[in-house]
């Protein structure tokens, strides 16, 4: 399409008379001002509180292997591996890691989904054992107040006190478990498989 | 490069470990004590991921609640009710319930052999009120520096039948180390509390002339013609540092650790603490110095351990004057002591052992050189006597032939 000179005139001149109007109307000189004023807002913030709890590393492995010939039960555990026993895949340092992520101080129970004797099995030796241990995570400090289970603590389907206070402060919120099992020699050979609930409540002094 | 990406996915899966949380809100819910009274109560419940989870009601035993039951699933955040009876007990106190929602676990092979889940449970509260009058009190004060002002707060609650109609009461604040009452401050009076009514009373006291340390608050409070007392412990801070104690014995004969234990007397974060340490001799001068390393004293009051490095190296077994300056916040402080230098007796069993095993070994090789003198000489003694027989021959063939 061509224009010729006077098309190209007359949009020239309604887009001139558009930006000066359009830069009139911004710097109000058709007394429409930005007059200087002062006010005040309101804001209403309100945090709920809540009861929050947190598994940063929720699994653990005790390995693979059986007992040594000659010893009536092995003992594992996911702090430094394995006495009496042939066990590989076994890692020396597996815990688990539970944080309170929420605002609320909380009361931290353990349970185990099944008793030793039905997920280990096994007779030898006075039979299985299934035992956790709690104490502060790494980089914490006091987050496991009124600790229970500060040495191994047979761990069932009952729940067991853990932590009576863990605050929800960082940097003392977060707390480390390790497992022990005792493995009869007689255990029947297959895969074991146990869940570990953690139960928060509450801390209400 | 194929076989590299499978590996990197496998990895991944590998060092992947599961993380998710469970949340309840509110975490408490207070109820009115009110017999044979059924009410709904709702809860929400948050998860960082999908989830399904089911309610239970831990000690539950007498039928008091009705809950949902079939499994919920939380997309982010789900909300059950559940309907509670208050039954009528006999005894007066606290009572409570705990609601839980606890996660279900997820169909799935190739689990790890301890593998957790979590349940958050919320807490129904409510107070049976005692006989007659009876107040729950919280008494908060904190630790302060000089020159603030102490704040001490009273949480007032009824938890008894009958109505209180005043709360008033003062503040008795004593020296803790010498027993001396300092300062009387009144709380201000709550005035009509009902049952389960709840009421704050509020006292300060300066400290600008008070001097700092340990300080005892005694609350006397007195509620209609009843009376309670309650004691609270706190601190009046000072930008200041204590040496608690410091290695008192080091083994000579190398660069040893020397540790130095502080306190801080200030109720917050120190920054950029260490100690120079001097270690003189009996005429007072200077043997050796070093400094500690450099360290913040993060809690308020805490106590941190500075170390450094003491080169014992040239120091005489004995016992030496030390100084130490612990500087902190562009002040100091410290005090005097002395160090014993022990024996290095790793270093003389090493002396000794060594030279046992030198001289073992120029006894075996002296033997040697002598049985090898010997021998050579038996050696030499043989040969010679071949080559005497064989001349002899010689001489003996040539006689003949002549």
């Amino acid at each position: 399409m061509k224009l010729d000179n006077n098309t190209l005139a007359v949009i020239l001149v309604v887009a001139i008379v558009l930006s000066v109007g359009v830069l009139f109307y911004n710097s109000g000189l058709f007394g429409i001002s930005g007059a200087l004023t002062t006010d005040t807002g309101t804001t209403n913030l309100t945090i709920s509180s809540s009861l929050s709890i947190r598994f940063i590393d929720s699994e653990s492995a005790l390995g693979v292997g059986s007992v040594y010939a000659g010893n009536e039960s092995a003992e594992i555990n996911t702090e430094s591996g394995n006495t009496n026993g042939n066990w590989t895949g076994s890692p020396p340092d597996d815990p688990m890691l539970l944080e309170n992520d929420g605002n609320t101080d909380a009361n931290i129970t353990f349970s185990a989904s099944a008793t030793p004797d039905s997920w280990i099995g096994g007779t030898a030796n006075g039979g299985p054992e299934f035992e956790f241990k709690i104490e502060a995570a790494p980089g914490n400090t006091s987050s496991c107040g009124g600790n229970q289970a500060s040495s191994y603590t047979a761990l069932s389907t009952t729940e067991i006190q853990g932590c009576e206070n863990t605050t929800y402060t960082a940097g003392h919120n977060a707390i480390e478990i390790n497992y022990q099992a005792f493995i009869p020699k007689d255990a029947p050979p297959e895969d074991k498989e146990v869940t570990v609930t953690a139960h928060a409540y509450t801390y209400t002094g | 490069m194929r076989k590299l990406f499978i590996m990197c996915l496998l990895f991944l899966f590998l060092v992947q470990t599961p993380v998710f949380s469970l949340g309840i809100s509110p975490p408490i819910v207070e109820l009115k004590y009110i017999p044979g009274k059924t009410e709904a109560i709702s809860f929400s419940v948050s998860s960082s991921k999908a989830m399904y989870y089911n309610v239970t009601v831990r000690g539950d035993k007498e039928g008091l609640f009705t809950i949902p039951t079939e499994p919920g699933l939380i997309k982010g955040s789900d909300s059950f009710s559940v309907s509670f009876t208050q039954p009528l007990y006999e005894k007066p106190g606290k009572k409570q319930y705990q609601v839980c929602a606890t996660q279900l676990p997820e169909k799935s092979y190739g689990k790890r052999q301890i593998s957790a889940l979590v349940s958050v449970c919320g807490t129904i509260l409510l107070f049976v009120p005692y006989p007659e009058k009876y107040l729950d009190l919280n008494f908060l004060t904190e630790n302060v520096n000089h020159g603030e002002t102490a704040y001490f707060l009273f949480s007032a609650v009824s938890r008894g039948t009958d109505y209180i109609k005043t709360i008033t009461g003062h503040i008795q604040i004593y020296d803790a180390e010498q027993n001396s009452l300092v300062a009387v401050v009144p709380l201000t009076p709550i005035s009509g509390l009902e049952t389960d009514e709840r009421g704050e009373m509020y006292a300060e006291w300066s400290t600008l002339d008070a001097k700092p340390g340990k300080y005892k608050a005694i609350a006397n409070i007195k509620f209609d013609e009843e009376s309670e007392t309650v004691t609270k412990e706190f601190r009046v801070g000072t930008l200041d540092i204590v040496l608690n104690n410091y290695s008192t014995q080091i083994t000579g004969g190398g660069i040893r650790q020397f540790n130095v234990s502080v306190s801080s007397l200030w109720n917050e974060k120190i920054n950029d603490v260490y100690a120079k340490v001097f270690v003189y001799d009996n005429s007072s001068r200077i043997i050796t110095e070093f400094q500690t390393i450099s360290t913040v004293i993060n809690e308020p009051f805490g106590t941190v351990r500075l170390s450094g490095y003491l080169d014992a190296s040239k120091l005489e077994p004995g016992e030496y004057p030390i100084n130490i300056q612990v500087f902190f916040e562009g002040k100091f402080n410290g005090g005097r002591g002395t160090i014993i230098i022990t024996k290095n007796h790793n270093k003389l069993n090493l002396i000794v052992g060594s030279s046992v095993v030198l001289l073992s070994l120029l006894i075996i090789l002296f033997g040697a050189v002598l049985i090898a003198r010997k021998e050579f000489r038996t050696f030499v003694k043989k040969k010679h006597k071949e080559l005497k027989t064989r001349v002899k021959k010689k001489i003996k063939r040539s006689h003949s032939k002549s």
